[in-house]
């Protein structure tokens, strides 16, 4: 560090200016941050492989050699089973309640969807369609390669080989010690406050103790949930990690693709709005709350199924309403940090309210121990 | 000792085989995966046994361990058997 407390050893290791890294599935999101000095992560688990070639070399194109990466959602355990068996598994009182939120919505039948890959489907296509996608990152030469759920330990060595480097997210501190002997670059601390599969220990109680386990090796550690301004980059700096990993605050900036009711939605909400919801896929997702999480709360509905159940039982109703675009329906994984996104934003402005806001905090500290 | 008992569909990239010494350790894990094709997944915490079944898949290899007997899995999880990455298998003996 050079004095300025923003400049940490991830700015030093990737060289970017300032220590935020963004996560989203917008690609134009992934080019504005790392053109602002941060660094862009796209999320690309739902791309196929000439989908993600085509998305990387457009971020290329945009920033040239700044910094960026690519998280996958690498699997970390899957179950052997058959579709038809399973479906004999859903009760007749599912099928009745889901048929009655359908009315309820008031959405109309939808065409069935005409791009199901069968090749996309199958625990032996799960791992080979990792494979594919990772071998696209090794091919393109991304500079960073996340995996966002599984440990990413079988990779680490032809990773480094190709020059890339290998961070690794997680929700417990033994994922972490597995991932720092392994040898990942950076461990991201998720927190409880994540969107999405969030852990289940909160941000301020992870963060130290992964740090204490990396200190003596050269693991950088990022924090992760519920992150939304400078106060939080300075507060996880001030914990020793370099820098935060964030994805619910771009969803309302300018370049993201999250549909504008969403935004809207996001930009109003209270902290309890953004609710773990098993409603969508049998697995608790934290979400933007709505009237299809809500409705599977009311007196009288069932309890939701087990995943995979639950997604075959609720995919068709969730494809109509998304089709008829019923807004108070629709939802998209939020963390807590919705709490902290008042405005509209291009992305960059983002990066530099954080980054002013977290140096004006470190300055304020430096004052107050100066004159006491 | 390890035996090759059957091959994936994936061109030979994938083979499971028996490893004999295995069977029957106590273990935990943290599994989780992708919803569907969606841009969703899951973390879910396991404890069992293993069955000694191991999954090779791909160059570098991508090693996976079966676990039965499931004493701690997720309330609603219903299946006999996981497969978990090897990686986040913690030993219980």
């Amino acid at each position: 560090m050079d004095g300025n407390p923003l400049n940490t050893k991830l700015c030093e290791e990737y060289g970017c200016e300032i220590p935020v890294v963004a996560f989203a599935h917008t690609k134009d999101v992934i080019a504005a941050v790392s053109n602002a000095g941060g660094i862009g992560i796209l999320g690309a688990t739902g791309l196929k492989p000439d989908e993600l070639r085509s998305d990387i070399r457009w971020i290329r194109d945009k920033i040239g050699d700044k910094p960026f990466g690519v998280d996958l959602l690498v699997p970390a355990s899957f179950v052997e089973g058959n579709r038809e068996d399973l479906d004999e598994m859903i009760p007749d009182e599912h099928r009745t309640f889901v048929q009655h939120v359908k009315s309820v919505s008031g959405a109309p039948d939808s065409p069935p969807p005409s791009d199901i890959d069968p090749t996309y489907s199958g625990y032996e296509n799960l791992l080979e369609r990792s494979r594919q996608q990772l071998d696209v990152l090794f091919e393109e030469k991304v500079p960073i390669f996340a995996s966002g759920l599984g440990s990413p330990a079988f990779i680490i060595e032809r990773a480094h080989q190709e020059g890339m480097k290998v961070w690794g997210l997680v929700g417990l501190p033994r994922q972490a010690r597995r991932q720092i002997e392994a040898g990942v670059d950076v461990v991201v601390a998720q927190g409880y406050d994540s969107g999405g599969h969030s852990g289940t220990v909160g941000t301020f109680t992870l963060v130290p103790e992964i740090v204490k386990m990396a200190e003596g090796t050269d693991t950088l550690v990022l924090a992760a949930g519920g992150v939304s301004s400078g106060k939080h980059l300075a507060a996880s700096i001030a914990m020793g990690s370099a820098g935060v990993w964030t994805g619910t605050i771009w969803l309302a900036t300018h370049e993201s693709e999250t549909a504008m009711f969403l935004k809207q939605r996001i930009i109003d909400s209270k902290v309890e709005d953004a609710v773990q919801s098993r409603a969508m896929s049998g697995k608790p997702i934290r979400q933007l709350r709505s009237r299809w999480s809500d409705i599977w709360k009311e007196d009288g509905a069932p309890d939701t199924l087990p995943m995979p159940l639950q997604g075959m039982l609720v995919n068709d109703v969730l494809r109509d309403i998304k089709e008829a675009n019923l807004e108070d329906w629709m939802t998209t994984p939020a963390g807590q940090a919705i709490v902290g996104i008042d405005a509209i934003k291009p992305a960059a402005e983002v990066v530099y309210e954080m980054a002013d806001e977290a140096l004006e905090l470190f300055e304020r500290a430096t004052e107050a121990s100066a004159t006491a | 000792m390890s035996e090759k008992i059957e091959s994936g569909q994936s061109e030979g990239s994938m083979e499971i085989t028996l490893d004999s010494e295995l069977v029957g350790r106590r273990v935990e894990a943290d599994g989780g995966t992708q919803v569907g094709n969606t841009n969703f997944a899951s973390r879910a915490e396991f404890e069992g046994v293993l069955t000694g079944r191991k999954i090779v898949q791909g160059d570098p290899p991508w090693y996976w361990l079966e676990i039965g007997q499931l004493s701690v899995k997720p309330d609603d999880f219903e299946d006999e058997f996981v497969w978990c990455e090897e990686s986040y298998v913690y030993s219980l003996d």
